[in-house]
């Protein structure tokens, strides 16, 4: 029972244990401890005013140590809150540690000035005091408590700070040395001041000599232990201008607040010892801004070499990075794209005023990137600037025309990069007219070569208004760059080569396999009419169609095609065409009906689907009973053959669908009825057939394909007649293969 | 300023006749593989400058194929937003044979030589 009841008390006294611990991490706690420490003196110091008799050393060494300790309290409680480590980095693309000294420098400014306001608070107050400056009154004796206090944690803050500023760099064991081996004389001088007012030493010549050597002690081990400010080299100019102003406005405040310390009676009389610290402290803050400021001062020209270090170091981070992205990012597959980013990369990157790239292009397979061809690329500069530049002055006479080589002339000599720095390439005078808008003058500028095993590809030239410029390092991290640069733009053509080539072949299949699939496979049967019908895809897939459906009435429709373009994307545009004819034959009385629905279906869709600069071209014949209604939208006209030979083309108007909205196509398109005698032909084609051409580059036109269609006469079977037709037209063209896809239909009545 | 093109396509922007109207000869086939960088060719120049004025001479075109037709086509209403025109002169026969049957002559103006198009710009002024 006994044992049991122990143990609890154990656990109870562990519990508070853990929890003192824990609460001295506490900022919460460390002010509440502060407080009550602070309170603590307070009261012995009201006590000992009251019993006259308390007095003398022990209670002062008692005082003491209590202060240290609401020091110490007071630091803990304060330091989460003294120069944050969040509120000091990340400003968006700036360096951090070439911030932190400017925002922590402020800090201290106004840290400082509120402490030199602070040591104006005895005139806050009504004290009265003795010839030792000793209280009178218990109200002195609280008003002076509470100031020192105040002071106290003034003190603490600016200690903490210090500390804190030093922290922010190293954080190692050799800092925390240095910084006892600081307190060293601090607290030296402390305990010296302290003996002499307790009259255990004599003021005397020699302990003020101590005196004074302990001060400049301070300040020399302050000069000493921070000389080297290792945030220094990494400041810009802009930033340096600043810790200038700073460091001089503290270094003058923590003087300034020192001499207002220095006789202050209320703060001695409260507490001597940190009274003689916190001076001489003061003293030590204003040699270290001192320092600060005139580390600043001298390597204020050693900044510009520094920013470039800094610059080169950047862009060339730049470079590599731009290196991994492009090689495998699909800028590969757009040379005109990639070439534009290297030019407006190498003008960044430089910190250049302008650049331009000029690209000697392979041909290359299926590109739009044809033969021969050079690319430009132009960042800042006009286009009229940079050639005149390239190709119309001479290098070395700068601004006046050509005398001897121009600089694409010497690049192509040298194939070395040229450096220019002085006189001008352009100047006000040059453009007379003024009619080109740009830099009015370039003095400094770099060319490269862009180099492929030895093979000049290209150049890049960057420029700059002043003279002198740029230097041979840039020239070094440009040439690094032409390297990189003629690296991603070889990849990309091989890449280009290679996948267009599979695209290619791939596209063909996939064309070919949908057009097939998207030709009806069996010829509908129209009373009174034969039909037959043929298409041959070109090598490259075109876009030829022809479908048959009804209108509204159930009479036949037959629907001929043309989309514009080739490859996948007419396939697909033909799809989508024959899927809305279809849709809307069944619904509709006329195919005038049909064509304007679908050229408002298609208008609409144009925008969307990114075929923009696609049209179709359609036909298509109606038939009921004898009649047959026909209409054309764009497509080549429709031919008809008597029996006797005879022949005509029938054209009536309209516009090709997805050119024009619905006001002018409607307004244009016609639907017309023809006549058809009994054993005549009609045909219906793509311009596939009239446009192939003979090895002489002749196209077969509209009269030879009539005759070709009159002497195919002779077959009575519909399908022979087709075939002969289509084989005559083979036969015209012979060896040269079709480019277009070539579609007809014949209709012959019975 | 010429823009270099495979084969047998060249756009030529000539002399302009009068200030603000750009003359831009055709000449060659201007079928799929040479329409892209047409296209290219002409966006830049509409592109450029606001209220294009366009004249494009055909006389030396000897073939024109779809895609080259959607091109044009497909610029003519953006040049026109911009309170521009484009104008074709000197068109082959044959060619106008193509341009009437997918009803350009309705959207473009189809002049016989450069004078009369000139005059039918300044008459829009």
């Amino acid at each position: 029972m006994a044992r049991k009841e122990l143990t609890i008390w154990r656990v109870i006294w562990r519990r508070f244990l853990a929890f003192v611990r824990a609460a001295g991490t506490r900022a919460a706690f460390n002010a509440l401890f502060g407080f009550l420490t602070f309170a603590l003196v307070l009261v012995i110091d009201l006590v000992a005013n009251s019993l006259k008799t308390l007095q003398g050393s022990t209670l002062e060494v008692v005082r003491t140590l209590l202060l240290i300790l609401g020091l110490f309290f007071s630091s803990r409680a304060i330091t989460p809150f003294i120069i944050r480590y969040r509120d000091l980095s990340r400003s968006v693309g700036k360096p951090e540690s070439s911030l932190i000294p400017v925002k922590v420098l402020r800090w201290f400014v106004v840290s400082l000035a509120i402490g030199c306001l602070l040591s104006f608070l005895p005139y806050l107050f009504t004290l009265s005091l003795g010839p030792n400056n000793e209280p009178k009154n218990p109200n002195t004796v609280t008003s002076i408590d509470i100031m020192g206090a105040i002071w106290l944690v003034g003190f603490a803050v600016l200690f903490v700070g210090f500390v804190r500023f030093l922290f922010l760099w190293q954080r190692t064991a050799e800092l925390r040395r240095r910084i006892m081996i600081w307190l060293v004389p601090i607290a030296l001088f402390g305990i010296m001041q302290y003996l002499l007012k307790m009259h255990v030493f004599v003021e005397n010549t020699i302990t003020l000599i101590t005196l004074y050597s302990l001060r400049s002690l301070v300040i020399f081990t302050t000069l000493f232990l921070w000389f080297r400010i290792p945030w220094m080299p990494h400041v810009s100019r802009t930033e340096k201008n600043r810790i200038l102003t700073y460091s001089a406005l503290s270094a003058i405040l923590s003087l300034t607040a020192f001499i207002l310390y220095l006789n202050m009676a209320t703060l001695e009389r409260y507490a001597v010892i940190l009274h003689a610290m916190l001076t001489i402290s003061l003293l030590g803050l204003t040699s270290y801004f001192g320092l600060i400021f005139f580390n600043a001062l001298f390597t204020l020209s050693s900044t510009e070499l520094v920013e470039r270090r800094a610059a080169e170091v950047q862009s060339l981070t730049k470079l590599t990075r731009f290196s991994s992205d492009v090689l495998t990012s699909e800028l590969l597959l757009d040379i005109p794209k990639l070439a534009d980013q290297i030019t407006s990369l190498a003008r960044e990157a430089t910190k250049s005023d302008c650049a331009w790239l000029e690209l000697h292009m392979k041909p290359t397979f299926g590109t739009e990137i044809s033969n021969g061809s050079i690319y430009h690329s132009y960042d800042s500069i006009p286009a009229a600037i940079a050639e005149r530049i390239t190709n119309e002055i001479s290098p070395f006479m700068r601004a006046r025309d050509k005398i001897e080589g121009t600089l694409a002339e010497e690049l192509e000599k040298t194939r070395r990069p040229v450096l220019l720095t002085t006189g001008s390439f352009i100047d006000s005078n040059w453009d007379e007219n003024g009619s080109v808008d740009g830099p009015t003058q370039l003095s400094s500028l770099i060319a490269v070569p862009l180099l492929h095993k030895d093979e000049l590809r290209g150049a890049l030239y960057i420029a700059k208004e002043r003279e002198y410029g740029f230097d041979n390092e840039d020239v070094m991290v440009l040439t690094a760059f032409s390297d990189i640069a003629s690296l991603a733009l070889d990849t990309a053509r091989l890449l280009t080569d290679s996948i267009e080539k599979q695209k290619f072949d791939g596209e063909l299949r996939a064309a070919r396999a949908m057009q097939k699939s998207l030709l009806p496979s069996r010829v509908p049967d129209i009373p009174g009419f034969e039909v037959s019908a043929i298409s041959i895809p070109a090598y490259e897939v075109g876009g030829d169609y022809y479908d048959f459906s009804k209108l509204w009435d159930g009479s036949p429709l037959i629907v001929i095609g043309d989309v514009s373009g080739k490859g996948i994307s007419a396939s697909i545009f033909m799809a989508e065409t024959k899927g809305i004819v279809q849709a809307l034959a069944p619904m509709m009385m006329s195919i005038r009906e049909v064509f304007i629905g679908t050229n408002d279906a298609i208008m609409q869709n144009l925008g969307l689907q990114g075929f923009r600069r696609s049209f179709v071209t359609l036909a298509a014949l109606s038939f009921k009973g004898n009649a047959i209604k026909y209409a054309r939208a764009g497509h080549t006209p429709l031919l008809i053959v008597s029996p006797t030979g005879q022949y005509d083309y029938v054209q009536p108007k309209g516009m090709g669908i997805g050119f024009v909205g619905k006001k002018i196509f409607d307004d244009v398109l016609e639907e017309k009825e023809i006549l058809v005698e009994s054993g005549e032909t009609i045909i219906i084609f793509s311009d596939g057939i009239t446009e192939i051409r003979n090895a002489q580059e002749d196209e077969l036109g509209y009269i030879r394909f009539a005759e070709i269609a009159r002497a195919a006469l002779e077959e009575t079977d519909i399908q022979k007649m087709t075939d002969r037709i289509l084989r005559d037209v083979l036969m015209y063209a012979g060896a040269a293969s079709f480019t277009d896809d070539a579609t007809f239909v014949v209709i012959r009545r019975l | 300023m010429q823009l270099p093109i495979p084969s047998q396509f060249t756009a030529t922007e000539a002399e302009a006749p009068t200030a603000g109207i750009t003359l831009i000869e055709l000449s060659g086939q201007l079928d799929a593989h040479t329409a892209p960088d047409f296209e290219r060719f002409l966006e830049e120049r509409v592109r450029n400058e606001k209220k294009a004025k366009l004249i494009l001479d055909f006389s030396a075109l000897g073939y024109i194929s779809s895609a080259g037709l959607g091109v044009l086509m497909g610029l003519i209403e953006e040049v026109r937003a911009q309170s521009g025109d484009m104008k074709l002169i000197k068109v082959p026969e044959k060619i106008y044979h193509v341009l009437d049957l997918l009803g350009f002559p309705i959207v473009f103006e189809v002049l016989p030589n450069l004078d009369d198009a000139l005059v039918s710009f300044s008459k829009v002024k």
